[in-house]
């Protein structure tokens, strides 16, 4: 965050293995539930406004 | 603007700070860094910074800088010495599962709604809106596969759980030491899931 120190470490243990997780989800497409829900609600979210970048 | 039933945001990068001079989120240590701060962001090249704007008027800042979510990479080489059950891996995903230990990210330095436009689902909009765009293969100058932010975690203006109902993970333990969380969000480019029905 802008303004404010915030070092970064490399993430660790059960965060890292998530991410690999996920990673491994996403590349393969074997999703779970959860980025299913995930897909789903971001696409309600994006029904909401219209974007158009300048 | 409408377009449909839909309201019209645009994305318009700044250059000049000074256009967020009637700017307020009403958190004021949010509104002293905007007004005082992040032009030298801009200047640095720390991040590139876009103004939202409804019909008329600003109403979300919102500024983006490269990163990456670096993993530590003990727990793989226990992965791979057996001392753990090695994770089932698709065979042409292998050989880069097992190299990586970064993946690229875009990080929301900042984010911020005009205080008498919070709560209508601008700001999860527009943390949307930069996923899609980042994934949008006419615009992509580099990789990227998450989203990350540092959400500041301290007393009542803390931003986690906004964060966290925008579908953010948390990639550390919160640091009573540290005024962030940092956090991160997948991007799922929603145009190759569209066998993932709706509910």
């Amino acid at each position: 965050m802008l303004g404010i120190n915030t070092p970064h470490v490399p993430v660790e243990g059960k965060f890292a293995e998530e991410i690999r997780a996920t990673v491994r989800r996403v590349s393969t497409g074997r999703l779970n539930a959860e980025d299913k829900r995930r897909i789903r609600r971001s696409r309600k979210v994006l029904q909401n406004y219209d974007a158009v970048w300048e | 603007m409408q377009s449909g039933n839909k309201y019209r945001l645009r994305f318009e990068r700044i250059e000049d700070a000074a256009v967020l001079s009637e700017f307020n989120c009403g958190l004021n240590v949010m509104d002293r860094f905007i007004h005082s701060g992040l032009q030298w962001c801009i200047d640095y090249h720390y991040c590139v910074v876009y103004a939202v704007k409804d019909s008329k008027d600003i109403v979300g800042v919102v500024a983006l800088g490269c990163d990456k979510l670096e993993l530590d990479t003990t727990d793989k080489e226990e992965l791979q010495m057996g001392f753990f059950p090695k994770p089932e891996i698709d065979f042409n995903y292998q050989d880069t599962f097992w190299a990586k230990s970064s993946y690229p990210a875009i990080e929301i330095t900042y984010l911020a709604v005009r205080e008498d436009k919070r709560h209508l689902g601008i700001g999860e909009y527009i943390i949307e809106a930069v996923g899609q765009r980042a994934l949008d293969s006419r615009f992509n100058l580099a990789g990227c596969q998450f989203l990350t932010v540092e959400a500041y975690n301290k007393g009542t203006d803390s931003a986690v759980s906004f964060y966290s109902h925008c579908d953010f993970i948390a990639a550390e333990e919160p640091n009573p030491n540290k005024e962030t969380l940092r956090m991160y969000k997948t991007i799922l480019p929603l145009a190759h899931y569209e066998d993932v029905d709706d509910e």
